[in-house]
């Protein structure tokens, strides 16, 4: 069998859109790991489509194919962006709502080998491809890690 | 609740969910990844064919691994479940969200759902999206056994077996002269057989040239035939030893102190007859002079001009000498007589360096204390399998369950 080569930079270019998470999570790539204990139930892929709004996703969204399921928020109760690099307290605490009334209570980790993420590269069209390629993504070093229950929270 | 008021990242899901695996990097891989200049890594996996009947099935766990190779070392690969869910998140616009949708996470979105103008950031109190793309149900380890790994077992697998009855036609023809050509050809043929050994380049270069292993490229005008392995052959003890008697022969013959500097073709045509036919090809000729000479002549460089270490190939006479005579067990010979017989193929100033000491332990055995007989790759591997008696002990070292309880589940049977 072939040997499989796995590039160490991945050839697409950076997505420069806006990175929310805190600078710590933040990778050149915008790749970041989120830890969860259990499973989180979408609807139905195909079903979920409303009727009335064909037309206002498609001027959102260039890939109308492609749309977003909202599940909930994260918060940093503890971080700001003043924050010096240096102090790390406020990685013990992260929230995640989902929904409107259940949070889970996680913490920032540092990860205790770093994780590649690994994808398989993207061929050059045109280019007839011998076999395949993979290629680093990104080398992540942190995770955002929810290893307890969601607890209800009243909302109001 | 005053968390409310902090600002909160709208989290999402991604429909285009996409492919990613999680490997998980050891330190001096994380290393070598971040580096300037990282090289490309290779992911191997042997061929069943080739694997199976050979005598490293035994070393290699699995037959249809994967091994991850850098240049220089190689991890082996094992799948690890998780029970907890990993997500891959990605900053996003928030632009395929639908806005109808915002009302599961949000206060807010419901009164205001009839301005679709109002700002949905400002909306929910949030300073962005995050979307997962993927979700990893299990990472990817990479391991190193303590023993490391070699190629030799693959790489003996692969190739022919230069021996005894092996029709050989050495009328001469190829003195030095389309050398350039030919290094070209054999680069390519091993660079294609390496890329079927699933361990590192170094390695293989390494087991290449520890077991004396030659190309005998096309001659010119022939093509290349498949598969390249046709071409690739390693010498059996017997035959490393006879080239090696040759070469001490010869060089008693035309004068070569093979302990200083000799030019490489001098010795070349010491083996010659006076016809000048080639005794054995030429390739092992020169594989043989690689394995025994100085390594700070620059291994696998140019071959022009070579000295031997004369430590080394003492050591390594003795090794092929007893590999050649005493296989097995079955064939075992007393220590005096090996100790006699290296000696013998020696040059006579190096006699006296002969000592069962220096051959390296793993090199031999003793199948009783008189006796001596060599030690195969597979003896070698039980050797150290026997060493941590303690199966469970060693596993319960694992995350993994399934070795975890594999051998409770045996002994109750």
């Amino acid at each position: 069998m072939p040997s499989i080569p796995l590039h160490p930079r991945p050839s697409a270019p950076r997505d420069e859109t806006h990175n929310p998470l805190p600078d710590l999570l933040q990778t050149p790539s915008g790749l970041a790991l989120l830890e969860l204990q259990g499973t989180i139930n979408l609807p139905a892929q195909d079903a979920s489509q409303p009727e009335d709004e064909p037309t206002e996703s498609l001027e959102l969204d260039p890939f109308s194919a492609t749309y977003e399921t909202p599940i909930g928020k994260l918060m940093f109760p503890d971080y700001s962006a003043q924050t010096p690099t240096d102090d790390i307290k406020w990685m013990k605490r992260a929230y995640l709502y989902v929904g409107k009334y259940q949070r889970m209570t996680g913490e920032v980790k540092k990860l205790p080998k770093p994780l590649a993420i690994i994808q398989r590269r993207q061929k050059e069209s045109g280019v007839e491809g011998t076999g395949e390629e993979l290629e680093v993504v990104e080398i992540v070093k942190y995770k955002l890690i929810f290893k307890n229950r969601p607890e209800p929270v009243n909302d109001a | 609740m005053s968390t409310q008021s902090t600002p909160s990242i709208l989290f999402t899901h991604s429909s285009a969910q996409r492919g990613f695996r999680l490997l998980e990097l050891p330190p001096d891989l994380a290393e070598l990844l971040a580096s300037n200049d990282p090289p490309t890594l290779q992911l191997k996996s042997s061929t069943q064919s080739q694997t199976a009947p050979s005598s490293s099935s035994t070393t290699t766990p699995v037959p249809d691994h994967v091994n991850l190779c850098t240049p220089t070392k190689t991890y082996s690969i094992r799948q690890v479940q998780s029970s907890n869910s990993l997500h891959i998140l990605t900053p996003s616009t928030g632009g395929a969200v639908r806005k109808h949708d915002l009302s599961i996470v949000g206060e807010g979105t419901a009164e205001e759902e009839g301005e679709e103008d109002v700002d949905m950031d400002r909306a929910l109190n949030v300073t962005g999206t995050v979307t997962s793309i993927a979700k990893c149900g299990s990472t990817l380890e990479l391991h190193m056994p303590p023993e490391g790994f070699s190629a030799a077992g693959f790489l003996s697998a692969a190739v022919r077996v230069f021996g005894e009855g092996v029709e050989w036609d050495g009328n001469g023809d190829g003195d030095a002269d389309m050398q350039g050509d030919e290094d070209g050809t054999t680069r390519r043929i091993l660079d294609e057989l390496f890329a079927d050994i699933p361990v590192s380049q170094a390695q293989c270069e390494s087991g290449w040239a520890e077991m004396c292993g030659f190309v005998i490229p096309p001659r010119s005008g022939e093509s290349l035939t498949s598969p390249v392995s046709s071409h690739c052959w390693r010498p059996t003890a017997g035959k490393k030893l006879q080239v090696w008697k040759m070469i001490v022969d010869g060089a008693v013959l035309q004068g070569i102190d093979l302990g200083k500097q000799f030019l490489v073709r001098d010795l070349w045509r010491s083996v010659l007859d006076d016809d000048g036919n080639e005794p054995f090809p030429r390739p092992l000729f020169e594989a043989v002079v690689r394995r025994i000479r100085e390594s700070g002549d620059g291994a696998g460089g140019d071959l022009k001009w070579a000295s031997i270490d004369k430590d080394g190939c003492v050591r390594w006479v003795g090794a092929t000498y007893l590999e050649a005579t005493a296989p097995s067990a079955g064939s075992a010979i007393s220590e005096s007589e090996l100790l006699d017989a290296w000696r013998d193929q020696l040059p006579e100033a190096w006699r006296d360096d002969v000592s069962l000491s220096i051959l390296p332990e793993t090199c031999y055995m003793r199948p009783d204390p008189k006796t001596v007989c060599f030690a195969t790759e597979a003896d070698r591997q039980k050797a150290k399998k026997n060493l941590p008696t303690d199966d469970s002990a060693a596993a319960k070292k694992t995350r993994n369950w399934h070795e975890l309880f594999k051998n409770q589940k045996r002994q109750k049977r």
